[in-house]
């Protein structure tokens, strides 16, 4: 089995030692990390792309131990993979075509023209639809996250770390985001790790699922993670932030 | 050490290591930039392009201005206090190295500190604050490659073209404004301007221009480079880039003129 993920015992600096993550990712498959708003929410994923320091007994990306000293291979292995995080915007003084364009004219050295067609590709992959000569500053925040999308796409990564896709107000919106991300990944041909509190995403699409409570502690279920006793969870406030609440949620 | 002598050294020892910082920090953004071919590489020959317009082009107006004026302010003075010399190309030696090879290169460089360096300074600063050079960087996309040694480049490129037409500027204004302020034999100078210039001053001239740009825009980059978590830090380090790019653009002009001796 081709793994694009493998980790033992792997602890992000500052999380309890108790919370301790064993992975083995498969490519092309799903990793959800369904966590619940919080301070630590996204340093797992950041941990396991290789960019918090952690703790851990085996941790490779795409087959690149990046517990080996050979720092030339590691730092290529995690420039490899790609994540797509509002952590780390777009560049404020490039339009969203050009900053799709960066990779592709750095990286594969194309002529101008070449890249703002592949990058227009690649916009059209991600269904941007806003104005793509547009600076970050004057698109909207779904805007913004299809272009880092694209722009990371350019650089055709094996794995994707997705930061809080779905930041959507209505169903149906991150219906047609989880379709597009899944497209993406069969397109691309790429594994995909994202980090969400949306639960539907993880239900309905995830080959594998990590919960964390809200201390951002790994506990591997989800009615630990999302349990009516532990006192940081409102389950009824929880659904009414996804937009997902219904009537029928009531009994819960 | 305490006291006065000891808050000397440690300042002039704090004064030197940045020298140092700096000098290792250019250096090694070239050698980066040199080895990934810049010249095959489009985005980052692209950034030196947009560089070289912002830096450059964009500061021509202001700075053709500033050259006029200064050659017709002081031009003038400078033939009525050179009028016992005599001979005309002597007076237009005195012009050239004045004018056109101390005062020009200077003055281009203040310029560009104010104009350039200060906007690298922000704007390189507020982009690390906002993580998008850590983004650029899990791209991997070299943070020398694309955003210090285009800067390095394109800052001493267009000090040396700004330098060029300040001091072109300054002295033809200044000879063709002599004439009516002094008398018509002033328009003699203009001939001898040209052969005024040595290929040894030429030299001097585009290489002391080359390291003005690229103090001043090394300086930017590697000031707000340090910035770290804070916002407040962004001006601090714009005002730090700023005086120690004033600082270091003045001394080497005095190396040079030094060095210019007979």
């Amino acid at each position: 089995m081709n793994l694009a993920l493998q980790c033992r015992n792997l602890t992000p600096a500052g999380y309890p030692s108790s919370a301790a993550v064993d992975l083995d990712v498969p490519a092309g498959s799903v990793l959800v990390i369904a966590a619940r708003g919080g301070h630590h929410r996204n340093r797992l994923l950041f941990a396991l792309a290789g960019l918090e320091p952690a703790q851990c007994q085996t941790h490779s990306l795409c087959g690149v131990d990046l517990l080996a000293p050979d720092r030339r291979r590691r730092r290529r292995a995690r420039n490899g993979s790609a994540v797509i995080s509002h952590a780390f915007p777009l560049l404020s003084n490039l339009s969203a075509c050009a900053n799709v364009m960066l990779p592709l004219m750095y990286h594969r050295r194309m002529p101008r023209r070449d890249a703002m067609a592949a990058a227009h590709e690649l916009l059209d992959a991600v269904a941007f639809k806003a104005d793509r000569d547009a600076l970050p500053a004057f698109l909207n925040q779904d805007a913004r996250w299809r272009a880092l999308l694209a722009r990371a796409l350019g650089n055709g990564p094996p794995i994707l770390f997705l930061d809080e896709p779905f930041e959507l107000d209505s169903v149906e919106e991150w219906r047609t985001l989880a379709d597009l991300l899944l497209a993406v990944a069969e397109q691309f041909n790429c594994t995909l790790v994202v980090e969400t509190a949306h639960l539907e995403f993880a239900r309905h699409h995830a080959d594998q699922t990590i919960y964390l409570d809200a201390q951002g502690s790994a506990v591997f279920s989800c009615e630990q993670a999302f349990a009516l006793t532990n006192r940081h969870t409102s389950w009824v406030a929880y659904l009414r932030r996804l937009g997902t609440y219904t009537h029928s949620h009531a009994a819960i | 050490m305490g006291g006065f002598p000891g808050a000397v050294g440690r300042s002039a020892s704090a004064s030197l290591l940045f020298v140092v910082d700096l000098v290792t920090f250019m250096l090694q953004a070239l050698l980066h930039w040199w080895q990934r071919s810049p010249v095959r590489n489009r985005a980052t020959r692209r950034a030196v392009v947009v560089q070289i317009l912002f830096s450059g082009v964009d500061a021509l107006p202001l700075l053709l201005l500033i050259g006029l004026a200064m050659g017709m302010a002081l031009t003038p003075p400078l033939l009525m206090a050179g009028s016992s010399i005599g001979e005309s190309e002597e007076l237009a030696r005195l012009l050239v190295v004045g004018l056109a090879l101390q005062l020009g290169p200077l003055l281009t460089a203040v310029i560009l500190i104010g104009r350039s360096g200060s906007a690298i300074a922000v704007d390189l600063a507020q982009m690390k604050l906002n993580r998008e050079v850590a983004a650029l960087d899990l791209l991997g996309i070299r943070l020398t490659d694309y955003f210090v040694a285009p800067r390095l480049i394109g800052g001493a490129i267009s000090q040396l073209a700004l330098a060029i037409y300040f001091a072109a500027v300054a002295l033809i204004g200044g000879s063709l404004i002599s004439p009516l302020l002094l008398s018509t034999e002033q328009l003699s100078l203009l001939p001898a301007l040209a052969t005024a210039i040595t290929p040894g001053d030429g030299l001097i001239f585009i290489f002391k221009n080359l390291l003005f740009g690229m103090v001043v825009t090394g300086t930017a980059c590697f000031c707000a480079l340090k910035v770290e978590v804070s916002r407040t830090e962004v001006p601090q380090r714009t005002q730090q880039a700023i005086a120690s790019s004033y600082a270091l653009v003045f001394v080497i002009a005095a190396f040079f003129s030094l060095l210019e001796l007979p």
